[in-house]
């Protein structure tokens, strides 16, 4: 059985190699999911919802790649 | 984990309670036809499959295979039930109740859902299955061994995660009023870019609020703008007021409004908004559908009702959502424009009921607009942006541009100042709009970025799980090409493998060499017997995966059309693949039976032959013996001389084996017959051979010619001679007859079997190359010296 954790690594770097950007804030929040929730079961149609909601609410926190302190 | 014994009673072929009785060892059950040895590995397949047996499922069996898991002539009170005892003492029990429903105890849990069926069974009619599956079904076989699902699922997880984020965002809506806003910023602009709209707005900031502060934020400004404006206007003469109404009136878009929604209209081309809404609602669920669609045959598309192949479906699903993302795209723009003119017309109502025109609407309302003006004041502008008909656009043409015309005509002679204030007016709201559709522009991008970055996860995901798969099908086709190359050496079939199909996702597939040409399926080109062999090397492979588990392996007759020289190589094979594994090996080939008692006899091997089958009532029965002549013994009653034929074939086969075992040298014979050597030929050489090498240990431990076997298989040789051969070519052989040859037979070949170790002569070899011997070395066989 694969390493769950180095998956979702792989992953995610892989959807940043493909130049999926979002503010650091999202992508905890998609990490923390991925490793939490995801990879058990089934998300039900709620708790997808819910976290569709959670990330939108956390991108519009973000600041912008471009407002982020360099 | 082992398993100890299988117990059934009233179960399938059962009757009293019957055990296969493997006491954790590997076994090999021989059985001929219909003697009932599949209903031990239905009672595997029931617990493993939920109480279902997959080649009971048909119109016949009942709803739960009520009439067909019972033995059917079960007396009324007798129950049918099945239980396996594990090697730890643990152990699951089954009752099946009258109609098929049936209650559990014990371990089922950890069996249950854990041991795989298809990696655990392996049946006759099942070896095939897998080369004659979809790609779909073979993908679906591998998974639990891809050890993938959990990936499977955080993937779909992705895609409806995607789905749902531009839903709560309101993407499309929001795409929309962006859509309108650059309308708006075109016609006031043109291309003017942002630096230069604020550079207009600080002029305009200037000259009409010179009193107040200079605000650096945009929107600000043209709130601060539009105020001083608005008062300006307010500070003007009635009659400029009126000029300017009208002149607002009169410079409405109306008419390009009408043009843009009818166009829109007619690009939707008859699309009606019900029923994209109820492709879109089967299309969406389709598409989650297709994910689980074998990857060949057909399929009825349930958004269009035709009949299509799956392949082609997939391209299909496609090409309509890509349709539908066409019209949905034209729908959008239907809205926006449909909006629009619900704005103008709202506006055009607004100005014309302004008080500064009383004396202009009292003065056209007795005139030939009379019937314009009721029409405009009749109209609910608002119900225009859902939905509005050609008579509505008919009506709005023929009613209100006639008015639009009038107001136009009479702000003609509005004074310049009023005009330039009306016009500043304007591209204050314009830029105002525009500056808040960039907020609006950030929300899309931050829901873009969004969604883009879940599906590239998700892509990812699918990727990683490709490469996974990539890694543990080319682990499990290493083990098929090893195992096919014991089965078949030197032989013009190789590298034989599974693979992923470039063309399908969750699809594999078998490919091979065949004399050098690559084939692209086994289907293409193998015969029966090779499509067996190969079925058995896949079943093989992918049990072996599971070895850590040490879960036992059923193979029950997969090797019924395999012949003689590949069944052969079974044994290296199992011996050398799955030598810490429980096998228990079924089978209705007595030949066979024998080669493998020979063959793997001692060790961690049994075997058990059951008695042929007589009724329902008596059900299934063990032979005491592990030999097959209480095959011939079931004859006795109906037909003697089948009875002794059965019993000369039998030393046909047991005899050649020993002989070999023994390395007894035979006369040679020209072409094949050295291939059929009858009983007789190798009892003469034994016993000529035997009463030089042949030895049983004295009470005072030295050895002596074992007299007792040289006389029993004497004895062997001479009734077959008599009585064996009679039995073959006429039916002149009387029960007392067949009755005597069969003992002896038996009493011949157990001669080679130790009294006290229970171990065969060959078991081991005694004291150097020269003698071998049971286990405990009581009987001893001196090779080569006959």
């Amino acid at each position: 059985m694969p390493n769950d954790l180095d998956w979702i690594t792989a992953a995610i770097k892989k959807a940043q190699e493909r130049g999926a950007t979002a503010p650091d804030a999202v992508w905890t929040q998609v990490e923390a999911l991925l490793r939490g929730r995801l990879s058990e079961g089934q998300l039900s149609v709620l708790e997808r919802e819910r976290t569709a909601r959670l990330l939108i609410e956390r991108m519009a926190q973000a600041p912008s790649k471009a407002e982020e302190p360099q | 984990m082992r398993i100890k014994a299988i117990g059934l009673s009233w179960f399938r072929g059962a009757a009293d309670p019957v055990s296969l009785e493997l006491a954790c060892k590997s076994m090999v059950v021989y059985g001929a036809n219909a003697s009932g040895k599949s209903s031990f590995v239905d009672a595997i397949e029931y617990v493993l499959n939920g109480g279902r047996i997959s080649h009971l499922a048909h119109e016949y069996s009942g709803k739960r295979q009520e009439n067909a898991v019972p033995n059917r002539l079960k007396p009324h009170g007798a129950s049918t039930k099945l239980s396996i005892k594990f090697c730890d003492n643990s152990e699951i029990n089954t009752e099946i109740n009258e109609d098929g429903s049936s209650k559990s105890s014990g371990v089922v849990s950890s069996v249950v859902g854990v041991w795989d069926y298809r990696r655990t069974v392996l049946r006759q009619g099942e070896v095939v299955d897998f080369i004659q599956g979809t790609k779909g079904d073979k993908y679906s076989a591998l998974l639990p061994l891809l050890g993938l699902h959990p990936m499977e699922v955080a993937a779909e997880n992705l895609r409806q995660l995607a789905k749902n984020i531009e839903s709560l965002s309101g993407l499309q809506q929001l795409k929309a009023i962006l859509s309108q806003a650059a309308a708006k910023r075109k016609g006031a602009f043109g291309i003017m870019s942002d630096k230069e709209i604020l550079e207009k707005l600080e002029g305009l900031h200037s000259k009409y609020c010179a009193d107040k502060v200079a605000k650096k934020d945009a929107l600000s400004r043209c709130v601060d703008l539009a105020e001083a404006l608005e008062t300006r206007i307010a500070q003007l003469s009635a009659d400029h007021r009126r000029y300017l109404v009208l002149r607002t009136a009169g410079d409405l878009e109306l008419k390009g409004n009408v043009d843009a929604v009818r166009t829109s209209s007619v690009n939707l081309a008859g699309a009606a908004d019900p029923l994209i809404a109820q492709k879109l609602s089967v299309l969406e669920p389709t598409e989650a559908l297709i994910d689980e669609l074998p990857a060949e045959g057909e399929v009825k598309c349930p958004a269009c009702g035709q009949l299509v192949r799956v392949d082609r479906f997939r391209e299909h699903v496609k090409l309509e959502f890509e349709r539908l993302r066409e019209i949905r795209e034209t729908f959008n723009q239907r809205k926006v424009a449909m909006g629009t003119l619900c704005d103008t017309v709202r506006s055009l109502k607004l100005n014309l009921d302004k008080s500064e025109l009383k004396s202009w609407r009292d003065e056209i309302a007795n005139g030939k607009l009379k019937e314009c003006l009721a029409h405009l004041q009749g109209l609910n502008a608002d119900a225009l942006r859902t939905a509005c008909t050609e008579k509505d656009l008919q009506g709005i043409q023929d009613k209100l541009l006639p008015l639009i015309d009038a107001a136009g005509s009479a702000s003609v002679e509005a004074p310049p100042d009023a005009k330039r204030l009306q016009e500043d007016q304007r591209v204050v709201e314009a830029a105002k709009s525009t500056f808040e559709a960039t907020e609006q522009a950030v929300e899309v991008k931050r829901a873009e970025a969004l969604i883009a970055l879940i599906s590239a996860l998700e892509q990812a995901t699918r990727d990683e799980i490709r490469l996974r798969s990539k890694a543990v099908i080319s682990e499990i086709s290493d083990d098929i090409r090893k195992m096919w190359a014991i089965l078949h050496p030197l032989e013009a079939i190789e590298d034989v493998g599974l693979y992923l199909p470039a063309d399908a996702d969750k699809a594999i597939d078998i490919r091979l060499k065949f004399y050098g040409e690559e084939l692209d399926s086994p289907r293409l080109t193998l015969s029966e017997g090779y499509r067996n062999g190969l079925g058995l090397c896949i079943f093989l492979a992918m049990a072996k995966r599971e070895a850590e588990n040490d879960r036992p392996v059923f193979l029950d007759d997969v090797v019924v059309s395999l012949d003689r020289d590949h069944r052969g190589m079974i044994v290296e094979l199992l011996e050398k693949y799955f030598g810490g594994r429980q096998i228990v090996i079924l089978t209705h080939d007595r030949d066979w039976y024998t080669e493998l008692r020979q063959q793997l006899g001692g060790g961690d091997w049994a075997f058990r032959a059951l008695l042929p089958y007589e009724n329902p009532k008596i059900g299934i029965r063990w032979s005491h013996k592990v030999t097959t002549f209480d095959d011939a013994r079931a004859q006795l009653k109906h037909r003697p001389d089948a009875a002794a034929n059965d019993a000369r074939k039998i030393m046909d086969v047991e005899l050649a084996l020993i002989a070999e075992r023994l390395q007894i040298r035979l006369p040679y014979l020209r072409f094949d017959r050295n291939d059929r050597r009858n009983a007789h030929d190798f009892l003469e050489r034994i016993v000529s051979d035997g009463r030089r090498c042949f030895e049983k240990r004295t009470e005072e431990g030295q050895y002596a010619i074992h007299e007792d076997a040289i006389e029993a298989l004497t004895n062997a040789g001479r009734l077959l001679v008599s009585w064996a051969n009679r039995g073959s070519h006429t039916v002149d052989v009387a029960l007392p007859e067949a009755m005597k040859l069969i003992d002896a037979c038996e009493k011949a070949i157990e001669s080679f079997k130790c009294a006290t170790c229970g171990r065969g002569i060959g078991f081991a070899d005694a004291g150097g190359p020269e003698w071998t011997q049971c286990q405990c070395g009581e009987i001893r066989w001196r090779y080569g010296k006959g």
